[in-house]
């Protein structure tokens, strides 16, 4: 177990372009880290990094205290699950399992221990004879953290390791892994496209976008106080609206800061009624319901465009007529129109 | 079904037996004449079938010709080239496929060269370059050039690439060297298109004939093709004789390939797919 | 993009080494050699060895042999060629059309003359082409055909020669064709079918545009092949009647390993692979341009 350290991280490939620029963030003993960003962002090279199968063009990455840019991934002490889970396709659970330990050396009693007791945890003792091609996909991705768990590593990589597999399955598996974490207790990089899937596992976030660290946060400040427009705008579905102070009833009423702003407000922050005298009123046009049984998502244009809505569902709301909604000046983000940053009211 | 579609269909069949009869005629005619003896051969037209099958020719072909010699030349020479040849095309395949290392791009390309230049070509440099280390008229001489077969590694090297390169991360990653993952996770998972390169290289090096019969000048040490064409020289007005060197001659390969047909049809068709 | 290893260079040493020094350096060689006088005398004594720049390929240029070997060679690529990629077309798709259980027999019989070592094939079809017991002309006979002289008049010797490279060459192809064929997505035949085409409009407007990029590399192949022509002239004909069935490889042989005149057998095979990297390089651009369309 070990704290991973990333500082000032580069990735410039051979034909010169740059995938990741002065990438600066780390993952405490234990902590489970979820990497999430669009794809083509660099979150699975950085990955690939930390565990040794890319070089590293400019800064430093630590393990446990110990710079390991020039270490193999043999030395590094990391494990790795991949998304196409990269079982070995001719050897069976049972030898995929023990194959980490096995090119290690470790005495063969006690490997055949270790393999059981961890098939054992992940469900898995029934299927240790077969191959991979006789596996469902939730099997396969559980040989593979199997795999990946049995050498006590000190840090774990996970690279998507869910987006190959369907919606109910990948609930399931999720909640797994958040189990493991916990009794497992190992340092975690969790790297993934998905938003909602890093909301729900990670401790800390780290957004990446075009290469370089847009936030690195708690889910919760993630959501509530994302760091500029791109992550207010990622994180979240469905996304922030953007809006101007005219979009609203009354734009003097909207607070200012310094120079042009542009105004963020998620679709679940629109009330039907007032809550307090503060509350900016916005008004537009139904143009849409769709139902999602506990609440309606609701598209409005107003004066300047749209925006989405989410509400309790409420016979009076109709298509094609105008409704009046409500918005709290705290649940209100600004952004500078120029640099895209986060300015707090 | 119409009327139309079940005519061209006979026609179909037809077609196809014509052209099995065509292809497998010659090649029967020949064994069954390996199989008689002097009246049937003598004069005129042999007959399609031999009235009274004899090994008589084959006998005497091994006998006074020492074919037995030249079947074992070729078996040596056939057997230590597939196995070199597999080992550098091997190795050398996987590297180019999923190995990063300086100068890649350049040995690909040098590959990729070295299939366009006709190697029937180079024998006159070759006899010059083995005459001058003594090895004209050894094994080594037809094994070393023959290795050198840059088809095989393009094989290789494509069915590499269809192999998923995080494989080879999880087992970096688990901790294994790079020799350690060559023998355990490298040659297993290419093994199909080893069989498939190793029954082609087989094939290809027991019916080569300019350079064994160039590099392969002392009487003894000749492959089988070399010395059924000087046999043929000398004797190839004895039909019944000659039959039998041809059949002694095909019939090995014809047993190998029906035996690893999978494994060859699959070299072939890589073979089309390469680039 | 995987991480660098040093390693991979000691896996493709041996490779590297072969390479270079049984193709390389030898080719390197006969373009060295093609530029002397290399002969039987130089062989014995070096000193009789002497640069004489591009002589050999002057004298090559109003050699009448070397013209014949060329014109030969060509013979069999552009007879043999076309026939060979037609039989092979054709059979692949009758053995593609027809019901499962039986392509495997056919496949087989079709292919065996592949593994067939040239030598004994050559010496076998001697026999068949004989003209006085061989079973091609028994059978002309019995149709009251005539006796031809097969291997023993220039013109039939060629092109019995085209024959049998044909006959033992088609099966390649057909493995290759029929794979490719197989790759062809049924949805495109059923969508054609319902939009009315018949059987001669799918194999032309489908099938055969389809192959076009495998026919291709096959003519490719099948050129490099041929082109390199020596077992079954040296066998059969031993280049004759009159020289007619000298191919350029085997004029290479008989002026390097008869006469020693090991210059201008340099020269011969100088402008032999020449000329197949020209073939190489017609069929990569003209393959280029099926791909843009």
């Amino acid at each position: 177990m070990a704290a991973l350290e990333i500082e000032n991280v580069g990735k410039i490939l051979r034909d010169g372009q740059a995938v990741l620029r002065d990438v600066t963030c780390a993952a405490r003993d234990g902590e489970l880290l979820a990497v999430v960003g669009p794809s083509g962002c660099g979150k699975s090279t950085l990955l690939r990094m930390v565990a040794g199968l890319e070089s590293v063009t400019s800064g430093v990455i630590r393990i446990g205290g110990q710079t390991v840019n020039e270490l193999a991934p043999q030395q590094r002490d990391v494990a790795m699950v991949f998304q196409n889970h990269a079982l070995y396709p001719h050897m069976t659970v049972y030898e995929n399992l023990a194959f980490g330990l096995l090119v290690r050396g470790t005495p063969r009693a006690n490997i055949d221990l270790r393999v059981r007791r961890t098939a054992a945890q992940l469900g898995l003792e029934a299927m240790l004879r077969r191959y991979p091609r006789e596996l469902s996909g939730g099997q396969r991705q559980r040989t593979a953290l199997g795999r990946a768990m049995l050498r006590q590593p000190a840090v774990f990589l996970l690279d998507e390791p869910l987006s190959s597999l369907d919606v109910p399955l990948r609930a399931e598996l999720r909640r797994e892994l958040s189990t493991l974490h916990r009794s497992l207790g190992t340092t975690m990089v969790y790297v993934t496209h998905d938003q909602s899937e890093a909301l729900s596992l990670g401790e800390r976030i780290v957004v990446l976008a075009g290469g370089r660290v847009q936030q690195i946060d708690t889910p919760v400040q993630v959501y509530h106080r994302p760091a500029n427009r791109f992550v207010a705008g990622f994180v979240g579905w469905p996304p922030m609206n953007f809006l101007a102070a005219e979009s609203f009833d009354d734009p003097t009423r909207v607070p200012a800061g310094e120079g042009a702003l542009e105004y963020g407000v998620r679709p679940e922050c629109f009330c039907a009624r007032p809550g307090g005298a503060d509350d900016l009123p916005l008004t537009g046009r139904i143009e849409r319901i769709e139902s999602q049984g506990s609440e309606w998502h609701l598209e409005l244009t107003h004066r300047l465009g749209q925006v989405l809505a989410r509400l309790r569902p409420e016979e009076a709301l109709r298509v094609g007529e105008q409704v009046r909604l409500w918005v709290k000046r705290e649940d209100l983000h600004a952004f500078d129109r120029a640099s895209g940053l986060r300015v707090e009211l | 079904m119409s009327l139309r579609t079940r005519a061209l269909q006979v026609t179909t069949y037809l077609g196809l037996a014509i052209l099995a009869i065509a292809t497998l005629f010659p090649l029967l005619w020949v064994t069954s004449i390996a199989l008689m003896r002097a009246p049937e051969t003598a004069a005129g037209t042999p007959p399609l079938w031999p009235h009274h099958p004899t090994l008589y020719n084959v006998v005497d072909i091994i006998r006074r010709q020492h074919l037995g010699r030249y079947f074992f030349n070729s078996m040596v020479v056939a057997a230590a080239t597939t196995a070199l040849s597999v080992l550098v095309a091997g190795s050398a395949g996987y590297a180019l496929a999923r190995v990063d290392f300086r100068g890649r791009r350049l040995v690909s390309w040098l590959v990729m060269l070295g299939v366009l230049i006709p190697n029937q070509a180079l024998v006159l440099p070759l006899f010059e370059m083995f005459r001058a280390v003594h090895l004209i008229n050894h094994y080594a001489a037809l094994v070393l050039p023959a290795a050198a077969n840059p088809v095989g590694i393009v094989l290789v090297q494509a069915y590499m690439r269809g192999i998923p390169a995080e494989i080879l991360d999880a087992a970096r990653i688990d901790g294994a060297s790079e020799w350690r993952i060559f023998r355990s996770i490298v040659v297993p998972l290419m093994a199909p298109m080893l069989a498939a390169v190793g029954v082609l290289i087989f094939v290809v090096s027991w019916n080569d004939f300019m350079w064994p019969m160039i590099a392969m000048q002392q009487e003894g040490m000749q492959t089988l093709p070399v010395a059924l064409a000087a046999i043929d020289r000398e004797h190839y007005q004895d039909i019944g004789l000659m039959a039998a060197g041809a059949t002694v001659t095909i019939l090995p390969m014809v047993l190998v390939f029906l035996a690893s047909q999978r494994y060859y049809l699959r070299s072939v068709i890589a073979g089309s797919l390469t680039d | 993009m995987t991480r660098k290893h040093p390693s991979g260079v000691l896996f493709v040493l041996p490779a590297l080494l072969l390479l270079a020094l049984f193709v390389f350096i030898p080719l390197i060689g006969v373009f060295g050699l093609s530029l002397t006088d290399f002969d039987v005398y130089a062989l014995a004594d070096s000193a009789n060895l002497h640069l004489i720049g591009a002589a050999n390929y002057w004298h090559l240029l109003r050699d009448r042999q070397a013209w014949q070997a060329l014109e030969v060679t060509l013979v069999v690529v552009l007879v043999g060629v076309p026939a060979t990629l037609l039989l092979s077309l054709i059979s692949a798709l009758m053995i593609e059309s027809i019901a499962e259980r039986w392509r495997g027999l056919f496949r087989t019989a079709l292919f065996v003359p592949v593994v067939c070592s040239t030598v004994a094939i050559a010496i076998s079809w001697r026999y068949l082409l004989n003209t006085r017991f061989g079973l091609v002309n028994h059978l002309l006979a019995l149709l009251g055909l005539g006796t031809p002289d097969w291997l023993g008049s220039p013109n039939l010797a060629i092109l019995a020669i085209t024959l049998v490279v044909v006959w033992k060459g088609f099966g390649y192809g057909m493995i290759i064709v029929a794979a490719a064929r197989r790759e062809i997505p049924d949805e495109l035949y059923d969508a054609a079918r319902i939009e009315g085409a018949g059987v001669r409009q799918r194999l032309l407007r489908i099938t055969v545009p389809m192959l076009a990029p495998t026919l291709g590399l096959l003519a490719l192949l099948d050129v490099s092949g041929y082109w390199q022509l020596f077992a079954e002239p040296y066998v059969l004909t031993q280049g004759g009647p009159l020289g007619s069935t000298t191919s350029l490889l085997l004029l290479m042989y008989e002026r390097g390993f008869r006469w020693w005149r090991w210059g201008t057998a340099s020269a011969i095979a100088m402008a032999l692979t020449a000329v197949m990297w020209l073939f190489a390089w017609v069929q990569r651009h003209t393959r280029a341009g099926w791909r843009g369309e």
